[in-house]
């Protein structure tokens, strides 16, 4: 209990340990606290709306489900968040199957259509609509790093979105604050090279 | 060289860029920031991308959310007590069948084992001891019921053997052999019939009588009937009693059978010669349909005399009308042969014959 009181306050930590005994209804007040942030982490690391709503919810049952587990040597938030990430691997190469499923070409490219639904391309100008509409480097930003690999992304979404130190990160993604910084970098940089002709 | 401290002044700029937009650096470090990135296009990017990074919008949590993870996790939790009623519903479920399968087998071995032990037994089916076949082939006895000639109706679902069939189909072929050769010789009596098996022949046995044994031998040359045993006896010498029944036989006794009894229970009355005598073809014919119900031997119940009925001679051999029988057993021996005898013993011969199986 000392533990969980370093890091939750003291009402979290009372709904932490009646979810531990099973008490559905203390599970559902910490849903409530935590849904916000777990659902923007899951819109962020997997780019839609419908893709996060399941995957916050998996984050959420797997959680309650796993609350004999959660000793509070971290806080409970980097427990979801790490819960939510691990689950978040599997939607993400599930929707990316999905993607890839429907970009197979059912015809030849030879017709005057196939140049319209061809992918964009990556090194090519800012569409002038995004760019009409204000939020164009937001909009390229968001497309950009679904072009990352899922590590750069997710650590850049923590670093950047949802604003964990580096020991928070560390936490989340089970690794130390080291293997932090320097894919932190990583990613930084490959994210810059794929925005710097919109910067 | 100038070079490389540009990217090292950069690199301390850009890890500065993220307190800067969170305007958490110290006046000092903000203004290194602002008069770096005035000069660096590189470093003015990089600021822009953190910028668009921090910019990425927070949205609330559908409430579909919140309802959806609570209506799931108050499933599972039903279903998991479900799971765990369950469980305990099918160990319980496999221990009765466990148990409810060791006591078939266990019920069934004993069932098996009285019938393999039981000697009254035989594949379900009781076969009384009389009809039981034995071991011993040197001379099988089958039948040692006179009724077995005659087709026994009150018997028929007590002798429904494959054993007792089989007797049945013989001894009816025999029987009919056996009663040509009666009728030739007007032996009167079949006393019983066994199936005699030896190594080199199977034959049935009967038990005639025959009044003149020369003339049956004769009869038998070159046929499958041979004699076993003869004996002769003397009826009439037996004792005063007889020759006393032959009076009281000839005194009109006669017994006959009341059709209106129960079967088992028919009760043979005594009747009055006279009335015999105005019908004596139809009494008799009476008594000879009744009798064989009886388990009654019929053959030797003909009327040995249609024109002068007096007597009929009544053997039964089912036990169960025995009482009933007895007394009417004892009184047609009295009157025996009666018709054929003027005074003095009869004579005759008791003699067994056997039939060949193989002529």
């Amino acid at each position: 209990m000392g533990s969980e009181t370093k890091h939750q306050t003291g009402t979290e930590s009372a709904l932490i340990e009646r979810s531990r005994q099973g008490d559905l209804e203390a599970f559902d007040s910490l849903v409530q606290i935590h849904q916000d942030r777990i659902y923007n982490l899951s819109l962020r690391l997997l780019g839609n709306e419908e893709d996060a709503l399941d995957l916050a919810q998996e984050a959420f049952c797997a959680a309650f489900r796993k609350m004999g587990s959660f000793r509070g040597e971290a806080a409970f938030f980097s427990w979801l968040y790490r819960i939510t990430v691990n689950l978040a691997k599997n939607f993400w190469r599930k929707s990316a199957q999905r993607v890839s499923d429907r970009s197979v070409p059912l015809e030849p490219a030879n017709s005057e259509n196939e140049r319209e639904y061809a992918p964009p391309i990556p090194n090519g100008a800012p569409n002038p609509r995004q760019q009409a509409a204000g939020h164009e480097l937001r909009a390229i930003l968001d497309e950009k790093m679904n072009e990352l690999s899922f590590d750069f992304r997710t650590i850049l979404t923590l670093r950047f979105m949802e604003g964990l130190s580096y020991e928070e990160i560390a936490e989340t993604l089970g690794c130390n604050t080291g293997t932090v910084k320097s894919r932190l970098n990583r990613a930084r940089n490959e994210l810059r090279d794929l925005m710097e002709p919109y910067l | 060289m100038v070079e490389d401290e540009e990217m090292k002044n950069c690199e301390n700029i850009v890890n500065l860029l993220e307190g800067y937009l969170a305007g958490t650096l110290a006046e000092a470090q903000r203004a290194e920031v602002e008069s770096h990135l005035a000069e660096c296009e590189r470093c003015r990017k990089e600021m822009r991308l953190f910028d668009a990074l921090r910019q990425t919008p927070t949205v609330p949590a559908p409430p579909i959310l919140r309802r959806n993870v609570m209506e799931r996790l108050r499933a599972e939790k039903t279903c998991h007590k479900v799971r765990i009623f369950d469980k305990v519903l099918s160990l319980f479920r496999f221990r009765f069948f466990v148990w409810g399968a060791a006591a078939a087998v266990i019920i069934f071995s004993v069932v098996i084992g009285i019938q393999l032990l039981s000697p009254r037994y035989y594949i379900g089916t009781y076969i009384p001891d009389t009809y039981r076949l034995p071991s011993n082939k040197q001379e099988d006895m089958i039948a040692t019921d006179r009724t077995a000639l005659f087709r026994d109706e009150a018997r028929a679902p007590e002798l429904e053997t494959f054993a007792e069939r089989a007797l049945r189909r013989d001894a009816d072929r025999e029987a009919g052999s056996a009663l040509n050769i009666l009728n030739r010789f007007n032996a009167s009596k079949i006393k019983q019939v066994r199936k005699i098996a030896k190594p080199a022949e199977t034959f049935y046995s009967f038990e005639i009588s025959v009044e003149d044994l020369k003339r049956f031998e004769t009869a038998i040359k070159n046929t499958n009937i041979r004699i076993v045993k003869q004996q002769m006896i003397v009826a009439s010498a037996d004792s005063d009693s007889d020759a006393k029944a032959h009076k009281e036989g000839a005194k009109n006794l006669f017994y006959q059978a009341d059709e209106e009894s129960n079967r088992l229970g028919v009760a043979w009355k005594r009747k009055d010669a006279p009335a015999l005598l105005t019908a004596p073809e139809s009494v008799g014919a009476r008594v000879a349909d009744t009798v064989p119900t009886l388990g009654g031997a019929a053959g030797s119940l003909s009327p040995q005399s249609s024109s002068n009925l007096k007597s009929a001679e009544v053997q039964v051999a089912d036990e169960r009308t025995t009482p009933i029988v007895r007394g009417a057993e004892s009184k047609s021996k009295m009157i025996q042969g009666t018709p054929s005898r003027k005074s003095g013993g009869d004579r005759y011969y008791q003699v067994e014959i056997g039939i060949r199986d193989q002529p």
